[in-house]
């Protein structure tokens, strides 16, 4: 290799005891060339033939799904199962259940980075991206589900104009358009922020010159210098702070769309904690779903190790006995505060015509995740996968429960109803979710899915002793 | 001219002397110092004084130019532009101008006035001075406005399978009837029931010519016309006059519903059924029927009978009002009918039945249904007799006889058995239509006939088969009169041009034929109708008619209610029929109970001639809620014993025929009963009516039963098929929250206890059941109108005249049967239906639902922006142009009364029917919320002619809203809040006064009074 090496021979020279400490973070103990090849070599070399496939899969249902978007825009909202009592239905729990999604890339970066918790390194990249992905799907729900998106897409925000008409302050869904916002924008400068002494790095690495020319480009004429370093960290470290306040705002806001409406069931003030916890619950089972993929088939599995699986395992049961709680709260209070129209909306939910949908959600969210009471399942990496899955198959069901469950029989019997969707829907649903692995593969392709100047960081050896 | 000469003209200079002329030095330098030193020197203008260095050229170029510049500047002289104006007198553009004409249902006219605008019809309502209508409506009126403007509707005449001139059709026509008359066949008019005096003149002068007029009408039943002309000598159906009845007794007359003066009845029986603790009193409704009917619904008292019981129950009632009142003649009538036949528990209803209707100072009346047995006709005779109901200024008085309601058998009878022998050479069909509604040995017989002629306003079923069709025109479109009961006549005059040129009005044709004939010799149809009622004006000896015919013609077009003398001076006496007479005509029956099917008219489409209206069809079915079609309606029971589960299809089978219909489970209904309405199953006669429903023609047989409604022997096959059946509403069960509220009238002459319960709200003093709640948002003040609603629940009966009102006035779209399913329906108002009780025999609560305008509006604050806003008024309205669609108002509504374009509803609208839009009214597109606005056009309506008056108020009475002008039952109350003699104010605060949802602190602008239950002595 003709890339300069910086430190590694001082890495190989000191052999530390953390092992019987503490797990290490990277495995194999490679030097820093070897981390920069690692991740480098997975840009450089060219794409397969699996990964075609894989794109060609991802695109065509991404497509699908945006030709049914513009059918529904072209034709309305009609060809939804919408109806009268059930105004919001699948739009909107795809739009919450993506907002979820996106939670845990922030919580990754900002807040175990301010609580210094260095098993982040690994996953922090990918969580950040997949952020950004789910944000952007589920920025496209609230749009698409209006009747006339094309007044919505700028009518929503406020902008001065001759008949002084301004947006209403008062309702949750106009705070929904500064929360999803501010969290989009903070979630990527924050990660591009990440990304640029990673860019400089591969800028380095790479031969050609093509690639060398791009990164250049996108590494924002990064040095490496100490200043740039110091400077750099301090930036990072404040845009974490800006972020960590962001992971409890967006999720609380957006349980606020339910929380602060008058209908039985939505109305509760349980909601916020409730929703952010759900959302990292979601969050993480998807970070462990794309990780899982992820170390397969970019064979990463120095990097991405059982320790960080069995953290976020962790992670993962705490926040759906969460959710669990939360479950049964609801059902407490409606019994406690005596109000007849909330105890029939949650009795109507475990036994009436979505009880299906109630108890699918339990079972995902409350019953699959306490398997990782046992350390060995929270290692097992099929028993993950699968319970990952069912966790996101679970929340997605939480918010459809909510949704439509509270809305179909609320206040007057007379104009109850029933919500059912149709294929457009569950086209629009499935292309968000081929857009989305879309996204991601490209990131996975062509940017360093591992934060390299973080791992490095963590090597042993990298950092001061202070014993 | 040469070049040089033009140089020598240009060249030209003019000198003032030699010197210059020879251009001396010393001159010229004088005269330049002379040009540049106007003035001498010393000489020192004014404007150096002050600083300023021009001269007198400069100022004067300056002051040229811009005098120049002025002049430019100058705007454009004004030529004042002179419209050509060819406007018709009276109408001012954006000015509505109302007409009187009158709508004839069957032989009900219903007097209506007509609004138009800028030419066109465009909303249709009762008339205030009509006896029947009373400035009410029904549905069945209202949406006539859309038949109007159907464009299914045919425009073109046909002979022979093809487009031909009308007058061609007529001429052959003419000719047919000619031919007939000399080859000795004879020519038949069926003629649908009509209360025209003038028409029937002309019909009459038709019979003299040997031509044979009858009446062949989808929905009638002969048998009270047969009773009273045994009984009291008159071939015609009584009108009762409820206003005068305390107690009615209703056996299976549904005189709320599908009876034809059912808006007349429903106006004299709802306006004494709002007690107060004032006026304590109220009218009791005692209902025995098999199927749950409007009336039913209404009963205080409702007894489930299966018809097989109606007899022995009439007998039974008869024999206790005998003994209560120690007439005992009537007994041995009563014991011809075999009361004793009755099971227990009947007998002892029919015995409090009978106590109620004799109760001391309290008239009682016995009603039965028109398509009942002749022993129950007579049953009721004896019992109107026994309670005095019967007689002038009573409740049945004699003078008070539908028009043209004699039997319709012997005619049919009649025309089948010349059909049969082959004696007929021509059928003329006017309105009527055999092939849709006649009986299958009806139709193969006149298949044989060949000179057939049809004239109706679709090319229907008939026209289809007929060898000649000519459009008929709508009845806004023509010239005719029509008859009350009562004798009142009223002009029905066209509001509008035909809209399709190649159509003739009804009356037109007869006439013609008439007059070729020569019978007649006016010119016109026209200047024979006013020729009668110049006639009628000369003998006239009231004292108020006007002097001039001229001017009583516009008065009578003005007023559009006209008694003439005749009818003033009318005197009827009829014999009193003895029990013996009236016994003659009581058999003994049996209460065998089979299973039967009955047959009614639909209360949405009555007899199914105006089945091509979408409004119609999606107005769900007061009882049912099904649209789009009509069911099969049975008990749970009856169904679970027949192993049927609803919307299966099964075959239905009478002695007269079959049809297929899908099942439908119906609380409130006997066992053993099938229930099923006519006017639906439509094959020809425009695109939207055709496959909707089944045809339940097919069952009855008018010729043979002379009636084409009433229970039928039914045998029934199942079929593995299943049918989608559509309704509006799917859960029926209160659910035990306080919805719709009620008291009884004991409780109000009691007059010391709260009349409701109420709902506990939190922060509400429990004394003060009027005061607000506390809230956290700033309380709005309202300091001019503040509009509000007050809906009576007692008085509302259910009829859905509201919806369609609301429908006609406020451009609601209709969505079609497959958005009904997936609960997409657009009407603003609405009717919820509750079941309390007993599922097998429940009580009905119906409640008006429409928005309620809260003051804290829960839709208004999710809406991003700000599209749906509260106005200084108090009304909660919807900003279409802002709206974007989240649909979140919708979510938040707790009334659900918000209704969102799901599609472009009225992209699918076809000419003309555009021009049924209130042009008031926007149309709104997909991807828009909309719900009711109080009909804020009419309010800034009223607003303007108020201010066009002087005044800044409107006065009570003049802001309406579309719903509450249609209401039969009066029982939508609107006005101003803030004006203290407004009905609406005194109301707010009745006893039986609440809100629906008041715990959630909305504060809505609608007070429901609760229903009243009369629970007075059924002891």
């Amino acid at each position: 290799m003709e890339v300069q090496e910086y430190a590694g021979a001082e890495a190989k020279q000191k052999r530390w005891d953390w092992g019987k400490l503490r797990e290490p973070l990277v495995l194999g103990e490679p030097t820093l060339h070897k981390v920069t090849a690692d991740i480098g070599q997975i840009i450089d070399r060219p794409p397969t033939v699996k990964f075609w496939i894989a794109i060609l899969i991802t695109g065509t249902l991404a497509a699908i799904g945006f030709a049914c978007i513009a059918y529904t825009v072209a034709v309305g909202i009609g060809v939804w199962g919408n109806n009268n009592p059930v105004g919001w239905g699948w739009a909107i729990t795809n739009f919450v259940w993506w907002i979820g999604i996106g939670h845990a890339g922030t919580l990754i970066s900002a807040i175990l980075y301010l609580f210094q918790q260095k098993w982040r390194t690994a996953i922090n990249r990918a969580a950040e991206a997949m952020t950004i992905f789910a944000v952007m799907q589920a920025g496209l729900f609230p749009l698409i589900h209006t009747g006339r998106p094309w007044l919505a897409v700028y009518w929503l925000f406020p902008y001065p104009n001759q008949m002084q008409m301004w947006v209403n302050f008062r309702s949750p869904l106009e705070w929904d358009v500064f929360a999803v916002g501010t969290y989009f924008t903070v979630s990527l400068v924050f990660w591009y922020t990440g990304l640029i002494p990673d860019f400089a790095t591969l800028r380095n690495f790479f031969r050609s010159k093509v690639k060398r020319s791009v990164y250049t480009f996108f590494s924002l004429g990064w040095t490496g210098s100490t200043r740039a370093w110091r400077h750099y960290e301090m930036a990072y470290l404040i845009l974490a702070g800006l972020s960590t306040p962001l992971v409890l705002s967006v999720h609380s806001i957006v349980s606020m769309d339910f929380a602060m409406a008058i209908l039985p069931g939505w109305h509760t003030t349980i909601f916020p904690p409730y929703f952010v916890a759900g959302a990292i619950f979601s969050g993480f089972a998807m970070v462990i779903t794309l990780m899982v993929i992820a170390r397969e088939v970019l064979g990463l599995h120095n990097y991405i190790t059982l320790y960080h699986f069995d953290n976020m395992n962790k992670i993962l049961l705490a926040t759906g006995m969460m959710v669990g709680y939360a479950y049964s709260m609801e059902f407490f209070i409606a019994w406690y505060g005596a109000n007849p129209y909330e105890q029939f909306v949650f009795i109507n939910r475990a036994t009436g015509p979505y009880w299906w949908a109630y108890w699918t959600m339990v079972f995902c969210n409350v019953v699959v995740p306490q398997i990782f009471w046992s350390k060995k399942m929270r290692r097992n990496i099929p028993v993950m996968f699968v319970a990952s899955i069912l966790v996101n198959v679970g929340m997605w069901f939480e918010r459809f429960t909510i949704i439509a469950t509270s809305l179909h029989r609320d206040f007057l019997p007379a104009s109850w109803g029933y919500y059912a969707p149709t294929w457009v829907e569950v086209g629009i649903y499935v292309g968000t979710i081929g857009f989305f692995l879309t996204l991601f593969m490209l990131f996975a392709k062509y940017v360093p899915i591992i934060a390299i100047s973080e791992v490095k960081a963590v090597l042993p050896g990298s950092q001061p002793k202070h014993h | 001219m040469s070049q040089k000469g033009k140089r020598l003209l240009h060249t030209r200079k003019g000198w003032k002397t030699l010197k210059e002329f020879f251009r001396d030095p010393a001159t010229l330098a004088k005269m330049k110092e002379r040009r540049e030193n106007e003035f001498p020197a010393g000489f020192q203008s004014p404007a150096e004084d002050n600083g300023i260095t021009m001269d007198r050229r400069t100022f004067l170029a300056l002051l040229s130019a811009s005098m120049a510049v002025t002049a430019t500047a100058c705007r454009r002289p004004d030529y004042k532009l002179v419209p050509a104006v060819k406007s018709v007198e009276y109408r001012v553009p954006g000015v509505a101008n109302y007409y009187t004409t009158v709508f004839q249902h069957g032989n009900v006219a219903y007097g209506v006035e007509v609004k138009t605008r800028e030419g066109r019809p465009v909303h249709l309502n009762g008339n205030v001075d009509h006896p029947v209508s009373g400035g009410k409506s029904s549905a069945l009126l209202q949406a006539q406005l859309l038949t109007l403007y159907d464009p299914d509707r045919m425009t073109t005449a046909r002979l022979n399978g093809r487009s031909a001139p009308p007058k061609t059709v007529l001429k052959s026509l003419i000719d047919a009837i000619g031919v007939a008359a000399i080859s000795g066949g004879k020519t038949y008019f069926l003629v649908e029931e009509h209360c025209s005096p003038t028409l029937e003149s002309l019909y009459q002068l038709l019979q003299e010519e040997g031509i044979e007029v009858i009446q062949f009408p989808g929905v009638f039943a002969d048998t009270p016309a047969a009773v009273n002309q045994q009984l009291f000598g008159v071939d015609g159906e009584f009108v009762p006059q409820l206003q005068k009845a305390d107690t009615i007794l209703s056996v299976d007359a549904d005189f709320l519903g599908t009876d034809k003066l059912w808006v007349y009845h429903t106006r004299h029986f709802a306006s004494g059924r709002s007690p107060s603790p004032e006026h304590p009193e109220m009218k009791k409704l005692l209902v025995a029927e098999a199927a749950l009917s409007l009336t039913g619904a209404k009963a205080d008292h409702r007894i489930k009978l299966h018809p097989a019981q109606y007899n022995n129950f009439l007998a039974t009632v008869l024999l206790s009002v005998a003994e209560l009142t120690g007439q005992n003649q009537w007994k041995t009538v009563a014991q011809k009918a075999n009361p004793s036949a009755l099971e227990a528990a009947l007998q002892e209803q029919a015995k409090q039945v009978a106590a109620a209707l004799t109760q001391q100072g309290q008239q009682g009346v016995v009603l039965v249904g028109a398509h009942l047995s002749q022993t129950a006709h007579a049953l009721a005779a004896a019992l109107n007799q026994a309670l005095g109901a019967f007689g002038k200024g009573k409740v049945f008085d004699p003078r008070y006889v539908l028009p043209y309601s004699h039997q319709k058998q012997p005619g049919l009878q009649k025309f089948l058995q010349d059909l049969a022998a082959g004696n007929v050479q021509t059928v003329v069909f006017l309105n009527t239509n055999p092939y849709y509604y006649g009986s299958a040995q009806l139709q193969e017989l006149l298949d044989k006939v060949e000179e057939k002629y049809s004239c109706s306003l679709y090319y229907d079923e008939t026209a289809r088969r007929s060898k000649g069709f000519i459009p008929a025109a709508h009845f806004l479109e023509h010239w005719n009169d029509a008859e009350a009961f009562d004798g009142t006549l009223t002009l029905q005059q066209p509001v509008i041009a035909p809209l399709n040129e190649n159509s003739i009005d009804v009356p037109s044709l007869v006439f013609e034929v008439a007059k070729a004939l020569g019978k007649v010799e006016d010119e016109n149809f026209f200047a024979y109708l006013q020729g009668r009622w110049e006639a009628e004006w000369e003998v006239s000896e009231a004292e108020d008619i006007a002097d001039y015919f001229s001017d009583h013609w516009i008065n009578v077009l003005r007023k559009g209610a006209y008694v003439p003398w005749a009818a003033q001076t009318r005197e009827v006496s009829v014999a009193t029929p003895t029990p013996e007479q009236i016994g003659a005509l009581v058999q003994s029956t049996s209460a065998a109970q089979n299973l039967v099917c009955y047959v009614t008219p639909d209360y949405t489409l009555y007899d199914g001639k105006y089945a091509n209206n979408a409004w119609l069809l999606e107005l769900p079915d007061p009882i049912t809620k099904v649209v789009w079609d009509n069911v099969a309606a049975m008990s749970y029971q009856t169904a679970k014993k027949l192993h049927l589960k609803q919307e299966d299809v099964i075959e239905l089978e009478t002695p007269r025929g079959k049809v297929l219909a899908a099942v439908y489970l119906q609380p409130g209904m006997a066992d053993d009963v099938i229930h099923i309405t006519l006017g639906w199953g439509r094959t020809a006669g425009g695109i939207v009516s055709e496959r909707k429903g089944s045809n339940a023609y097919r069952l009855v047989n008018g010729v043979v039963d002379g009636q084409t409604i009433g229970y039928y022997e039914a045998k029934l096959q199942t079929t593995k098929h299943r049918y989608p059946v559509v309704t509006t509403q799917e859960h029926f069960l209160m659910e035990g929250r306080p919805i719709v509220l009620e008291t009884t009238l004991s409780r109000i002459q009691a007059g010391n206890e709260e009349l409701i319960e109420r709902v506990e709200v939190p922060g509400k003093p429990e004394d003060q059941p009027f005061a607000k709640p506390p809230s956290i948002m700033a309380e709005y003040e309202y300091e001019g109108h503040r509009w509000a609603m007050v809906i009576d629940l007692s008085k509302c009966t259910g009829c859905s005249a509201c919806i369609i009102a609301c429908q006609a006035e406020n451009n609601v779209p209709t969505v079609g049967k497959d958005e009904v399913r997936r609960g997409r329906e657009m009407h603003w108002i609405r009717l919820d239906l509750y079941y309390i009780g007993d599922p097998e025999n429940p009580e009905v609560a119906v409640q008006p639902m429409l928005c309620q305008h809260c003051e804290n509006a829960p839709c208004e604050n999710v809406c991003p922006v700000a599209a749906t806003v509260h106005s200084p008024e108090g009304l909660n309205e919807m900003v279409y142009n802002r709206c974007v669609g989240t649909r979140y108002c919708l979510n938040n509504c707790p009334y659900k009364v918000r209704r969102f374009n799901f599609y472009d509803y009225h992209t699918e609208t076809r000419s003309p029917i555009e021009m049924v839009f209130n042009p008031n009214v926007t149309v709104r597109m997909r991807g828009v919320m909309e719900k009711c606005t109080f009909c804020v056009q009419r309010l800034n309506e009223a607003k303007w002619h108020a201010r066009q008056q002087g005044r800044d108020r409107v006065k009570d009475g003049e802001a309406v809203t579309a719903c509450q002008q249609a209401c039969p039952a009066d029982a939508i109350i609107f006005g101003d809040r803030n004006d203290p003699q407004s009905r609406v104010h005194q109301l707010w605060t009745s006893e039986r006064g609440y809100w629906v949802l008041e715990e959630w602190n909305t504060r809505p602008q609608v007070t429901y009074l609760a229903n009243v239950r009369n629970d007075d002595t059924v002891a």
